[in-house]
């Protein structure tokens, strides 16, 4: 982590400098912090509070630009925090407060064949660690994977720093690519070239917790992005604790990548479940009340 | 003229009624009349050193301030209070006062012939929350005399008590101060984990305004040891403060602790008081107890994670192993969570978190203690009653049962020494091991008082800048055999 450039010239406050849609859910944002752009490692994430009202979301580092000083992420709106994300901001606004880079990079290693599997945005997730993976002499093989068309995302990214033989592409309701989702993604890689040395992967805890039955399985290195929930994001308060084998694991600084085979997925699925009613109360109440509320003052602002 | 023994002022509290449906302050300190009153009851002792002065952890003139107030001259008791202590706003409401200062006090107790006296202390804690207040809310700027520019640089990380005390007196000398947190606010525990109905965030916001006036640069979101290591700001810094704290929430390690619905206190109290999860929606964080919790735990933090509670609306069980005599927090404050409806298990050892088929926590099991005495002569130990299990009904559970180090900042820094809790080994001058490295507060003790921690990072801070004026540093670094008395 160490840095040429020295601390002090690295601090200043998060803006968002671009934003892109990219289907009716997903957006790449770009953001200005150059202590981020300049010290992250692939795995690391950044925990983004976009008001001072609005929760503290983990978002993964897709890509860094060190000299423009700015990092993007990608974000699928879904909930309360992602959607205000992608709402409220647009090109030249600060960010209320932005953390990171966080968590541990991932361990950069010769394993052999590996395949990254991503589900959703776990696909940009897995973006920095297969560009590293692959400098480090990997066999690097891609899937991405969505429940439909929609939810496919860095498909000719990947296929430009690969090629097109190395990357899949499945979705859930066969709208796209081949059908499927992760546990199959897996299967076909190894019917078509055998067992990899290492699965990664990055996406919902339920996908996680199916593909870590599948690898445990078969016996197979997995290290995976646990989406626990987070609060703290810097070892205080545990609301990031997993199990991993009989150990009690603090996510937001050992994490995110842990082993998936030793992951108690059950508890990460239902433990992230908790909130579901009040992140839709939640939601709600930002699209009904605050958005409109918001909207409003800006144009106001605007006019004058 | 006549001892006043016993006719001690009390600061006036909302009522149990009003004061559980609110997050507002409850404890609404002294009048102005209540105050000029209970600066008459001191009677001035000149050895006021061995006494309530030695009773303060940061040494407060306290007669000296008393008699600025009497003379009607708030701004020099706030001054005479600002060299010893730069938040008596703060203090003077969050220190356990009867343990510390007006514990002291020759009216309740003689600290000279070491015997207790007939009378009630002097109410030091609500006058000198007076003082900080008055000049909080009057709109008078005090000009803080800092020195010349050093042109030396010195890195603070955490910004709790500790801390921000030790970049006051540093920028003070003149120095380039910046502090480092990873949360996005001021504050450490006086901001996510002391509740705003005991310290209204005002305060917090007001300080935070004076330290930015004097220069101090802050730099929030920045996790030590992950976002930057400390070796990137040893090169850059000419000397470096830790006060990190020791603050990692902490279970017990019974069954059904994974279960939806159990907290640390630290989760609690972080997602309630500083993601102000008690204005959810609007506040996008949620808070999920159910209909009834339970807090387990006996001391200050068990209290705050009750307070919160109740003011959720939730029914509040406390469950604590020892009794209510034996416990750390105070008599009063147990009598003030029992008026507002919070129900006390005393001599009550949780044994496991019952959970129902979706993995949500229904009740906890508990058995029923007694007191025995220790064979060694120490506090009699709770022993459990054999068949006394029995199973509370809650929704929810809190474990307010102590914290643990956080070594984030300094893991795998082999050049700072740590001690067997993993917290930083200093010596009597709050140096570490490493060269131009102080640490302070909670990271020191393992966990103390804001008023502790303000002690030290006055103290390291003047050691910080002798060592920035000489550059000494001792040849045969030693850790103090007993940082908990620093
Ligand atoms: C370390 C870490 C890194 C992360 N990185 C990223 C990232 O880079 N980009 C990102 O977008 N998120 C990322 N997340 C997740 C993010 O922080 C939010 O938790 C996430 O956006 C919310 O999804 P969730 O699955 O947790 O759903 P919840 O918070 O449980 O869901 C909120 C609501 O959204 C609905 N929902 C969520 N996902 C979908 C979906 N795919 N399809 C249909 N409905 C859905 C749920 O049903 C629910 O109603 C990361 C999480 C962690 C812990
Ligand atoms: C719930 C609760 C209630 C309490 N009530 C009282 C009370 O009423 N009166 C009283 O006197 N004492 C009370 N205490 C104790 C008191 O709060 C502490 O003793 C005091 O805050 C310690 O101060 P500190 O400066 O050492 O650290 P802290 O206040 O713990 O601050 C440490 C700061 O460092 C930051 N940090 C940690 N690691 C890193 C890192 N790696 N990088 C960057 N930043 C980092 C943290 O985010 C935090 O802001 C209470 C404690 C708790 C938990
Ligand atoms: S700082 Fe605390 S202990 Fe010291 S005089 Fe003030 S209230 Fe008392
Ligand atoms: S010990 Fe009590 S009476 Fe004496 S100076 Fe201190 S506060 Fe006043
Ligand atoms: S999110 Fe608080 S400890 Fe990990």
């Amino acid at each position: 982590m160490a840095t040429e450039k020295s601390v002090l010239s690295l601090l200043d406050k998060p803006k968002v400098v671009g934003k892109k849609q990219v289907s009716p859910r997903g957006y790449f944002m770009e953001i200005y912090l150059p202590l981020v752009a300049n010290n992250a490692k692939p795995g690391q994430f950044v925990t983004i509070q976009a008001t001072e009202m609005s929760a503290r979301q983990p978002m993964q580092i897709v890509d860094t630009n060190p000299e423009k000083g700015t990092f993007s992420i990608l974000v699928e709106a879904y909930n309360r925090s992602t959607v205000e994300l992608v709402e409220l901001f647009s090109e030249g606004e600060e960010l209320f407060n932005v953390e990171g880079p966080n968590g541990k990079p991932f361990p950069v290693e010769k394993y052999g064949t590996v395949l990254l599997i991503g589900h959703g945005w776990g696909a940009g997730a897995n973006y920095p660690i297969a560009k590293a993976l692959a400098d480090a002499g990997n066999e690097v093989y891609i899937a991405i994977v969505g429940g439909s068309r929609e939810n496919i995302y860095c498909e000719s990214e990947y296929k430009q720093l690969f090629g097109e033989d190395k990357v899949s592409v499945y979705t859930e309701d066969d709208e796209y690519g081949k059908e499927g989702g992760v546990v199959q993604a897996l299967e076909d890689f190894i019917n078509e070239k055998g067992q990899p040395d290492l699965v990664v992967f990055a996406g919902g805890a339920s996908h996680g917790e199916m593909l870590a039955e599948a690898t445990k399985e078969k016996g197979i290195k997995n290290l995976s992005l646990v989406p626990s929930l987070m609060l703290c994001t810097s070892g205080l308060c545990l609301t990031c604790r997993v199990k991993v084998g009989d150990k009690m694991v603090m996510n937001c600084i050992e994490g995110p990548y842990l082993d998936g085979n030793q992951v108690d997925w059950k508890n990460v699925t239902f433990r992230t479940g908790y909130y579901w009613d009040l992140e839709k109360e939640s939601l709600e109440y930002f699209l009904n009340k605050l958005l409109p509320k918001l909207k409003r003052k800006k144009e106001k602002k605007q006019n004058q | 003229m006549a001892i006043r023994w016993l006719d001690r002022n009390e600061t006036c509290l909302l009522p149990p009624e009003v004061r559980k449906k609110t997050f507002k302050e409850y404890d609404l300190g002294y009048t102005i009349n209540q105050l000029l009153d209970e600066c008459d009851r001191c009677i001035f002792c000149r050895d006021y050193d061995k006494r309530c002065k030695a009773g303060c952890p940061v040494g407060n003139d306290i007669p000296v301030f008393i008699d600025h107030v009497e003379k009607g001259d708030l701004i020099g008791a706030y001054k005479v209070l600002l060299k010893t202590n730069p938040f008596p706003a703060i203090t003077g409401r969050v220190c356990p006062q009867e343990r510390l200062c007006e514990g002291s006090c020759i009216l309740t107790y003689d600290t000279v012939r070491k015997k207790k006296n007939k009378g009630l202390a002097v109410g030091i804690g609500a006058i000198e929350r007076f003082i900080g207040d008055a000049i909080r809310i009057s709109g008078i700027e005090i000009d803080e005399e800092i020195k010349p520019d050093t042109g030396k640089k010195v890195a603070i990380i955490g910004a709790g008590p500790g801390g921000l005390t030790a970049a006051y007196y540093l920028r003070k000398e003149g120095h380039e101060v910046h502090v480092f947190d990873a949360l996005p606010y001021i504050g450490g525990v006086m901001m996510y984990g002391i509740p705003p109905e005991r310290l209204d965030r005002s305060v917090l916001e007001w300080e935070e305004k004076r330290l930015r006036k004097m220069g101090i640069k802050f730099h929030l979101g920045v996790l030590v040891g992950r976002s930057i290591t400390l070796y990137d700001l040893y090169k850059d810094f000419d000397a470096i403060i830790l006060a990190t704290g020791s603050g990692r929430g902490k279970m017990m390690g019974i069954p059904g602790e994974d279960l939806n619905g159990v907290y640390t206190a630290i989760e609690f109290l972080t997602r309630v008081n500083m993601m102000k999860a008690y204005k959810f929606p609007e506040s996008a964080t949620p808070v999920k107890l159910g209909k009834r919790t339970a807090v387990i735990g006996g001391g200050f933090t068990a209290v705050d994670c009750v307070l919160d509670a109740i003011r959720l609306g939730v029914e509040t069980h406390l469950v604590y192993r020892r009794t209510r005599e034996t416990s750390s927090a105070r008599d009063v404050e147990w009598d003030h969570v029992a008026e507002e409806g919070a129900i006390l298990h005393w001599l009550t050892q949780p044994i496991e978190i019952i959970g129902d088929e979706n993995g949500n926590v229904k009740g906890l099991k508990c058995v029923k203690m007694q007191l025995v005495e220790d064979p060694n002569g120490g506090r009699p130990r709770p022993k459990p009653i054999e068949g006394s299990e029995h199973i509370i009904e809650v929704d929810s559970v809190i474990f307010a049962v102590g914290q643990d180090a956080n070594p984030t900042a300094y893991e795998g820094v082999k050049e700072i020494q740590t001690n067997k809790w993993n917290n930083v080994d200093v010596d009597d001058h709050f140096r570490t091991s490493w060269k131009g490295v102080f640490a302070v507060g909670d990271l020191v003790n393992g966990g103390d008082t804001v008023v502790r921690a303000i002690a030290h990072g006055r103290k390291a801070a003047q050691y910080c800048h002798e060592y920035l004026t000489t550059g000494e540093w001792p040849e045969n670094w030693e850790a103090h055999p007993k940082p908990w008395t620093l």
